[in-house]
Parts: C-alpha cells; structure tokens; sequence
C-alpha cells in the first residue's frame, strides 16, 4: 500500500478547466471552468444530458479532443502530468500508462481485424520495458482476461471482436486499459450501449478493480441509477458548466440546483400506488395468439444459417385503455413482437385478432383499413420522420390516403401539433429543425392523427435524455385517457415500464417468463429472470425500488421546453 | 435553393462547370465558327498548327483539325449524355425492383448485375457496335448497355437502407400506397446519390465513345474526337497536333463533368461523397 | 459457433468459385450465340465475315457445319457442346481455328494486365494512403489533381502520348511490339528486351488504375482514421507508425480490393486499346484487326476468352478479401 500522504494526493485534477469550439458552433466553448478532483480509490461520476460537455473532458484528459478542439484555458493534471505540456512521447507514456480509458460503443471501438488477444499484447508492449519476453505477455495477456471475468481465455484470445458479445467486448476493453495498471481510469458511458444486466456486471467489475488496485475512476454517465450504483462523489454538468458537485449522498438526496433535482425528479419510478385496476371480463381489442418467428441470417458457405427465435409462442390480450409494458433486454424480441402486430414482420404462426378478425389473413384493402387503427411510434426520432416532408404533410398524409380532404386534414394536423405541445407553425416546417424530443412528439401526432384504438411505442423514449424523457412519458399518459387509447409500451427499462404501465409482459428470447400487474411484477417477481432484471436496475437500492414512489413520484406536465 | 448556393461557393465544381459550359458553347456555335464541314480539305496536307489560317494545324488530307475538335464536342456531349440518361433507366429501375421487393427477384437481377459488371465491358461495347453496325443511335444503346451496373447497384442500395426507414414504415402504417410510398418517400431520398453517378457516367460514356471511335468503330458520318486522335496514331512522328489537341479536348471535357459531379456530390450528400472515392 | 479452418473453408470457396466460372462461361456463350442470331443477315454470312460472304460454297458448308437449318436449341446445344470442348469456331480470314489464334495471344495480354493491375495497386494504394495521410496538405492536393487529371486521360491517347515523348522526342524506348526482331538475344537479354518494349504500355495502362486506386485509398483512409478504434489506439499510447501499420493499413484495404475486383473487367478494357496502340501482339491487337476484317468468330472467341480472365481476376481479389477480413471467412458480417 501507498503512504497516506500520497493516497491523498489525487490522481486527476481539473482546474478551471474551459474547451474551446470551433468557431461558427452554436457556443464558444463546450465546457467552461470546470474543476473538479479524482482521488486514488474512488469513483467520481461526471453526470450530465447530451450537450452538457461531459464526453469533451474525459477526451481532453488524455489529449485525445477531435481537431480544431483544443484547452482554452486551465490545467488538467493526469497523475502529476498535464497532457497539454507533455512531448510526444511523454504523452503517449500517460495514454495506456499511468491512466487509460474506455468508451462507449465497445465494438467499434476494438479493431475488426485483429484478434483481442493481439490488442491488448500490443497494450503491454507499448508500455513494459525492458520489454517482457512473449511467455510473459501471453502469461499476462491470460491473467488479465481471467480477471476481467472472461470464460476460457485460451480460446477468447484468439476471438475477433465480432464474434464477441457486447459485454465481454467491453471486458476485452477493460483487460486491455488495466494492462499496464493505470492510477486512472476514464470511462466514457462504458455501459450505455448494453443490457442492464451487463451493465450491472460490467459496473460491478469496474467497481472490483477499483478497490483491488486502489485506482480513481472517472465514470462519465447521463444515467443517476448509475451514479447512485457506484460514485463515490459526483459533478453535475449543464450546457458545459458544473452545477453541483459533492458526496452521492449530499447531491442526491439533499440537491441544491434546481437543475439536479430536476434531473433526479425525471428519473422513472413506479407509481405502484396509482395502478388502475382494469375491468378484465370485458372483451379484448386486442389478442395475440401462439405468435411464432424464427430468424434465419445466412452465414458463410456450408455452415447451417444461424438461427434467432424471436417469438416462441407468445399470447396475450389488450383491452381498451390499458396499457401493457413489454420488457426485455437486446435479442428478446420485443420489437419483433410490436413489428408483427402491424404486420411490417410477418409472423411464421399463430394469430392476431383484433376487433374480431385476424390480422394476419387480411390482405391489401382490408389490411390497410385495420393498420388504421394500429399505430406505432418509433425508437429513433431522426429516421422516422422524411427529411423531405413538412411536419404538417407527415401529419395530414394518414387521414388523406383515407379520403380526408387536404385542408380537413391540415387544419386537424396543426391542432395535433398544440395538442402535443408545439405550436401550430411548426406544419410548415422541415423535421431537421426540431430537437429529438419535439421530433418523437411529432411522431406522436402523426401516429394518432388516424385515431388509433392501439398505440404501440417501440422503445419510444429510450433516445431522449431523462428531463425530456419524462416530458414524453407524461404526455403519452395524458393522451391515453383523453383518446381511450390502448397501449403496448415496447422498453428495455424497467423503470420506465413501472411508471407507464397497467400490466408487464417480461420477455426473454422470444419466451413469455413472467406477465401480470405492474404492482405484482415488482413486487412480488415469480421467475428468476424478472428478479435478475430488476435486481440490476441502476440505483435501484438507492432510491428504494419498486415501492419508493411517493411524492416526488408525481409526473411532471408536459411541457414544450423539449 | 441551398443546394445552389452551397454549389456556387464549391471552387473545383465551379471550375467544373465553368470549363464544362465553354465546351457546350464551343459544340452550339460549331456550324457557325467552323461553316466549312470539318470533312472538307481546306489546306495542304500536314499543315503544322497556327500556319494557313488553321489554329491547330490540318490533317493528313488537309481537314482543319480545329473544326474536328469543335465538331467532336457536338458527337461527344450528345453521346455522354444520351447513353448516362439511358444507363440511369435501366440502373434505376433495376436496382430499385431488387432493393424494394428482395427476395429472389433481387438475388436473380444481381447476380445479373454482378455478371454485366465483371465482364469486360469495352470488349463487349466493342462485339455489340461490331454486331449491329456502328451508328449515333447503335453506339448511345450500347454505351447505356453496358454501364448501367454501378446505377443499379446505387439505386439498390439505397432502396434497401430506405425501405426499412422508419418513415417509410410509419407511411406504409398511414395507409399509403406502395406506388406512393415509392415514388413519395424513398426516391426523393435516393436521388441525390443517383444524379451524382449518373453525372459521373457521362464522363465515362464520353471516354468509352472515344476509345470506340479509336478503335474505328464510331459513326463513320460523325466526326469525333476519337476517330481524330485513331487518324493520327500512325502519323504521330510527323504530325502530333493531330492526336494531341482532339485527346486535350477529351481530357478537358471529362475532368470537367467529373469536377462538377464531385462538387454536386459533395453539396447534395456530403455523407456519400466521403465513402465514395 | 460451427468454424471450419481458415484453409479449408477458403478451399471450399474457391471449388463454389469454379462451379459459377463455368455457370458464367456457359451464360456468355449463350450470349454470343444469341448475338449471332440477333446480328442483321443471315448467321452463314455473319459467320463467314465480309470476305467470305460472296463464296456460296463457304456459305453452304457454314450452314451445314453449324446445322443452321435445325432449331434454334439444337444448335445451341452443339455450340455449347463445342465450347466445352474449347473448340470456338473457325477464322475464314486467318484460316485457322479461333481457339489456336485466342490462345496463342493469351500470354502477352496476361502479361500486360497483369503487370498493369499489380503496379496499379501496389503504387494506387501506397500513393493513396500517404496522401490520407496528410490530408488537407499540399502533398494531398498534388496527389489529389494528379488523379483526377489521370482518371479524366483516355488510355490510348496517354499510351501515344507516352510514345511522343520518349519515343518520337528523347528516342528511348521503343515506341512499338514485343520484342526487337532479327536478332539473336540470350534469354535474360530477350527478357530485358521484353521489358523494355513493356514500359510504355504497361505505364499508360497503370497510370489510370492507379489514379483511382490511390482516390479510393486516400478515401478509406481518412475514413478509417475515424473510427473508433484508432481513438482506442491513440489512448492506449500507440505511436504514429504502429497506429498507420497496425491499425489502419488492413482496414482501410478492404473497400480498395473490392473496388479493384471490380474493376479488373475495365482494366483487360482498357488492355484491348493499348495493345491496339503499341502493336503489343495480344488479344487487343488481334480484336483490331479482327474489327478491320469483321472477323466475327475471333471477336466472339476473344470476348469469351477475356471474360474468363476477368472473372478468374476477380476471384483472386476475392480471395485477397477474404484473407485480410476476418470476418468474410467466418461469414458473420
């Protein structure tokens, strides 16, 4: 162990530290003044929504900011060192050395064509001198693989990234930054590109070398489940300045920005306490039944396609304004499942009655008549809507392809508009002009400007930061009781599906594994599966999950500030 | 409009088109310039250039090789034209058939595709004038013939990565119909990358015409740069003004169109121009 | 994860590569006999070539050989028959077999080509990475003009420009032929003089190749300096070299050897009229003088034989593509 003295000594600090844009961006620079400190041992989470700079500081602490980019003013000490002043091969000595760091999308961030084990050989050889013989760097290659948790290093080593999961491939990323045991260790939304369940693992790992080496962590999330997981202290940036910074418990539980309690207040929560228990003799609208789909992707030549069940059987019913969650992580079929309700995924078998006929024998006419009272909301705002179609077409097409006339359409366009709150100018413009929580309310317009009796949001507010996220949830859960709509909510989160839903379908590789109310589900979880889910919601022990709604449960209005 | 605007601070594709419109002058006021036909002798033979009143000098018989050059611009910018427009429909409507529809139909007409792209297509230019006798109308088919394959592949391209568009999705769940969908969503979409190519194909077409007249396949009633610079070949120790400035014009014209296409990808796609080379 | 051995599964590839050759020569022959059906005239005629036409006896026997009154899949079928058996028909002009003349030109167009395709690729790619490189330097910009000026050159021209120059000007390579005739040269002299007679043609063919090799190049590689894994790189400490040699070279090759697969069939092209330029004895040469003659069976013969280069080409590219990416051998793209 280090001497007291230097354990406090920190490993990364910032001071006053402002980044300069290029000029002609929106602001002069992307972070201003911002200090803060990393010491050896902890974990300081820097938290913020997209635009607020956080990724811009944790590339500039190793020198690594895109062209025309650059420190405007302040220091950065890395392990003693400023990047800024070090020659190049000072600099490179920091970079993989006394600190390394990880990114977000673990897959394009290995290279494809060379073997893992390979990548992180080379992170050794950089680094060790004199260099270390190849039984040792294959020794330690092996060793730090095994720590990372990865099974069957021997074999692993001689993997390509994209034979890989997507958690492990982080893993190989962690092996590989943990080669030359750094003092720091930087990690850029590490987990966002994975299941929670990864994520859990992936964070406790981090969390585990942490405290084996002592190293500092600096973690850069959007997400307070994660910061209330893991940090030991936290900084809160907006718009590239810090708003709060200190303890997890002083920022959490006791904010004094605004802003940071607004942050918190977005964050989902079950409102178990407000469930609305559904007549369920009535007649469903809606009725899935035994819905069967299998994927086959072709492979190479001679070797059998590889085969992904994406629907094993799955039943269930709607009923007039419910709404339903469906909850899974990657690859368990939930998309799939809302894609071959409106039949834009043909299903290989079962059924799907809706208003007492089947969807799935209707053809052309008829089929177009029942899609109108499906409708669906898309994950990602930016390709769902032309770029080369005014806001007010996209809206009036649907009621006009069914014989409104234009200026009907038009005018009932624009009051869509209000009613999901933009204003009514907004017919006239282009969709690049709009943010992507304006875009998703959009999408919401166009989507009910049919008036649909189904509505089915797929993943529809995962790409939206949490402030705006929260904007959307409560809008939707305004205009279901307003239009009596029945809803199938598609969602990776559980935290979201607790908030929304009436009931919860959990799915898992295409199989039903536990279904129910929402209260029942979170509360009392029948299958190992949705315990497991819920067990690695992040700050799920910190806020008290499921059962902590209480006054700061309330969903906010919708506003139009998105 | 923004698109003309961004065009018009474009320096290499303004110098594109710039250079491009001299040439298309050059073949408008060819008749006017030049009254005497460029088949016409109208001095000694092997008159070097800027003697007799011949700007770039005459030809084995006496023809005023300025005339040829001008008259070639006419053969050569209708012929590029022609063939890209006539490769543009048959690339466009294959490509988006097997980008919409998949499946088999798409499997067959690439494999297709495939074949007309990897057979030589200059040797079979050459087989198809030879078979049905060089003329204007014979060498634009046969030109079209043979360069349709990247437009297909394009236009495929594109159809595919739109047609699974969640906006094409949301217009399908609307209740539009397939034609509208098409013909309102994806190609508007896709055209861009389309009209670059497409302007790229006549710089091709126009060197493909050339290399055919060279080889004395183009229309025997039409002068062209070609067939100059194949008169010239086996003369070129006596007389190189006859090879050099027909080729200079070639080169000119084509580095022009692809300046210009460049500059047209790089305001209309900037995310296409950067993968293609 | 079923995985056969790298050798083994590229082995396989290679035996469905030679299945679909044939797939594909059949297609053309069909296609050529198609053609000569489709030609204005009657196919005696077309076959007999302009000289041959006005021999009645000619005709008669062409008629009889070819069973051009039997129909029209009986006929096809004894043409594939004899395609299989490599025998591609009859020269009247030249008086012999098609098959004897194709052939026997063969070598000196492989030697062109292939010459031509592997100094296009080698320098194209070299020239184009260094010009990535430096991006947005004045290095890039010359390299950058350079190949736009050369990718706008028609072959032949720049082929008999070269001749001007250092043939017709300076006088130091032979402006013409394979090989200097009469006289007696031991082999590595002979060699050397087939180099010499090389240059020239080989140049003029390369030149464009290498223009747009070195675009594409020059392209990927800005493009693959990009990615994220070379940011992983540069935060790993990597230097400069090892970066370029380790991480961005292989990846940036992989859309430059689809590209240059694809263009191998524009390449033999463009061989066709440099040979025609520079009396290079070839395939080209012989298309010349068979367009003179309207030789029909040799063009039909050369198209057919060229294709089959151009496709056997292109599996080689194909197996340098799945060499370097990983991932086409596995086939998890």
């Amino acid at each position: 162990m280090r001497g007291t003295v230097q354990a406090m000594a920190p490993v990364l600090s910032v001071e006053n530290l402002s980044i300069a844009l290029p000029d002609g961006g929106d602001r002069p620079f992307a972070v201003e003044n911002v200090s803060f400190e990393v010491k050896p041992n902890e974990v300081v989470c820097l938290v913020g929504e997209s635009g607020s700079g956080k990724s811009m500081i944790a590339h500039a602490l190793l020198s690594l900011l895109p062209k025309g980019v650059a420190v405007a003013s302040g220091t950065v000490m890395v392990a003693g060192k400023n990047p800024v002043e070090l020659d190049r091969q000072a600099l490179r000595r920091l970079r993989g050395g006394d600190a390394a760091m990880i990114f977000q999308e673990p897959l394009s961030s290995l290279n494809p064509l060379k073997r893992v084990g390979k990548q992180i050989e080379e992170m050794i050889l950089t680094h060790q001198e004199p260099t270390p013989s190849a039984s040792e760097v294959y020794d330690r290659v092996q060793q730090l693989l095994t720590q990372v948790g990865l099974p069957n290093p021997k074999l692993l080593e001689k993997s390509y990234p994209f034979e890989l999961s997507g958690g492990q491939r982080q893993r190989v990323m962690i092996a590989m930054a943990m080669a030359n045991r750094p003092a720091l260790l930087i990690a850029d939304e590490p987990t966002t590109a994975l299941d929670v369940t990864t994520q859990r693992q992936i964070l406790g790992l981090i969390d585990d070398l942490r405290r084996d080496r002592g190293m500092g962590v600096l973690l850069i999330t959007h997400d307070f489940g994660v910061v209330a997981d893991v940090a030991d202290r936290v900084v809160v940036l907006r718009h590239g300045k810090v708003v709060e910074q200190g303890t997890v418990e002083e920022v959490l539980r006791h904010p004094k920005a605004d802003y940071t309690r607004e942050l918190i207040d977005a964050v989902p929560k079950a409102r178990l306490d407000q469930i609305n228990r559904k007549d369920v003799h009535s007649e469903p609208l809606l009725e899935v039944i035994g819905l069967q789909k299998t994927f086959r992707v072709k492979r190479g030549f001679l070797q059998p396609p590889r085969e992904v069940v994406a629907a094993d059987g799955i039943s269930l019913t709607l009923h007039e304004g419910e709404t339903l969650a469906v909850v899974g992580e990657s690859g368990s079929g939930k998309s799939t499942l809302g894609r071959m309700i409106l039949r834009l995924t043909e299903p290989d078998d079962g059924a799907i009655r809706f208003n007492g006929q089947d969807l799935r024998r209707l053809r052309g006419e008829a089929l177009r008549q029942a899609r109108k009272q499906l409708q669906i909301v898309f994950q990602d705002p930016f390709a769902s809507l032309d770029p080369r179609q005014k806001i007010g077409d996209a809206i009036a097409r649907g009621p006009m392809a069914f014989g409104t006339s234009r200026a009907e359409a038009m005018e009932q366009a624009k009051k869509l508009l209000m009613r999901v709150g933009l204003s009514a100018v907004a017919a006239d413009r282009y969709p690049h002009e709009f943010s992507g929580g304006q875009r998703q309310r959009i999408c919401i317009a166009r989507a009910l400007a049919l008036k649909p009796r189904v509505l089915i949001a797929d993943e529809a507010v995962s790409a939206l930061d949490v402030s705006v996220q929260a904007q959307v949830l409560a809008l939707l859960a305004e205009l279901r009781k307003e239009m009596k709509l029945a809803m199938v909510f598609i969602t990776h989160d559980l935290r979201i599906a607790a908030e929304i839903a009436d009931r919860v379908i959990v799915l898992q590789k295409g199989r039903i594994v536990e279904e129910g109310a929402t209260a029942d589900v979170f509360i009392a979880p029948q299958a190992t599966y949705t315990r497991d889910l819920l067990d690695a919601i992040p700050g799920r022990n910190f806020f008290d999950q499921p059962g902590f709604a209480n006054e700061t449960g309330k969903i906010p209005t919708a506003r139009m500030s998105s | 409009m923004d698109a003309v605007r961004s065009f018009l601070r474009h320096p290499s594709g303004m110098v594109g088109l710039v250079v491009l419109l001299i040439v298309v002058i050059v073949a408008i006021v060819a008749p006017v310039a030049f009254p005497v036909s460029p088949w016409e002798m109208v001095s000694a033979p092997f008159t070097p250039p800027g003697e007799d009143g011949l700007l770039l000098g005459g030809d084995t018989l006496g023809r005023d090789v300025a005339a040829g050059v001008a008259y070639g611009a006419r053969v050569s910018l209708v012929i590029g034209i022609a063939s890209a427009m006539a490769a543009m429909v048959i690339g466009v409507t294959i490509g988006a058939i097997s980008g919409y529809f998949g499946g088999k139909v798409d499997l067959v007409l690439m494999r297709m595709t495939e074949l007309f792209q990897t057979i030589p297509a200059f040797v079979l230019a050459i087989l198809l004038v030879a078979t049905f006798n060089p003329s204007l109308l014979t060498i634009i088919l046969t030109i079209g013939a043979v360069s349709w394959p990247p437009l297909a592949r394009l236009t495929r391209a594109e159809f595919l990565r739109l047609r699974n568009r969640e906006f094409v999705e949301a217009a399908l769940c609307q209740g539009e119909g397939t034609l509208r969908i098409v013909l309102g969503h994806i190609l508007p979409n896709a055209i861009s990358p389309i009209l670059v190519v497409t302007s790229l194909t006549v710089a091709t077409a126009i060197l493909l015409e050339s290399a055919l007249s060279f080889m004395g396949l183009g229309d025997p009633n039409l002068m062209s740069w070609g067939f100059m610079i194949g008169a010239g070949r086996t003369v070129i120790r006596n007389a190189w003004w006859m090879s050099v400035f027909p080729g200079l014009a070639i080169l000119i014209t084509v580095l022009a169109i692809n300046l210009f296409g460049e500059g047209l990808s790089d305001v209309l796609n900037p995310r296409v121009s950067r993968r293609r080379s | 994860m079923i995985r056969l051995g790298n050798a083994a599964t590229i082995g396989l590839m290679a035996l469905s590569r030679i299945a679909q050759l044939i797939a594909v020569i059949l297609l053309i022959a069909t296609f050529n006999f198609v053609l000569v059906r489709a030609a204005p005239g009657d196919p005696a005629q077309v076959m007999a070539g302009q000289s041959g036409a006005s021999d009645p006896k000619l005709l008669e026997d062409l008629r009889k050989e070819y069973g051009l009154d039997k129909p029209y899949v009986v006929q096809l079928a004894s043409y594939l028959g004899r395609v299989v058996k490599l025998d591609l028909g009859y020269s009247y002009r030249q008086r012999r077999p098609v098959a004897d003349l194709v052939l026997e030109r063969l070598p000196a167009t492989l030697l062109l080509t292939v010459t031509a395709f592997c100094l296009a690729l080698l320098i194209g790619t070299t020239l184009g990475a260094l010009a990535g490189l430096a991006a947005g330097t004045v290095l890039d910009t010359v390299f950058t003009v350079l190949s736009l000026v050369l990718y706008a050159t028609p072959v032949f021209w720049l082929g008999l420009m070269l001749v001007l120059v250092f043939s017709v000007t300076l006088g130091w390579l032979p402006p013409f032929g394979y090989e200097t005739i009469n006289v007696k040269l031991s082999p590595i002299e002979r060699a050397l003089d087939v180099a010499k007679h090389l240059i020239m043609p080989v140049t003029s063919l390369a030149a464009i190749y290498l223009a747009i090799y070195a675009r594409l190049m020059r392209s990927s590689i800005i493009e693959v300096a990009q990615q994220d894994f070379i940011k992983t790189a540069r935060a790993k400490g990597l230097t400069g070299p090892s970066i370029v040699f380790g991480h961005m070279l292989r990846n940036a090759l992989v859309p430059v050897v689809t590209v240059a697969g694809m263009q191998a069939g524009a390449l033999v092209g463009g061989a066709v009229v440099i040979e025609t330029v520079f009396a290079w004895p070839g395939l080209g040469r012989l298309t010349f003088d068979a367009l003179l003659q309207r030789d029909y069976p040799v063009l039909l013969g050369i198209f057919l034989i060229l294709s089959i280069v151009v496709i056997v080409l292109n599996l080689l590219t194909d197996l340098i593509y799945k060499l370097i990416d990983p991932r086409m051998t596995t086939g998890a793209a």
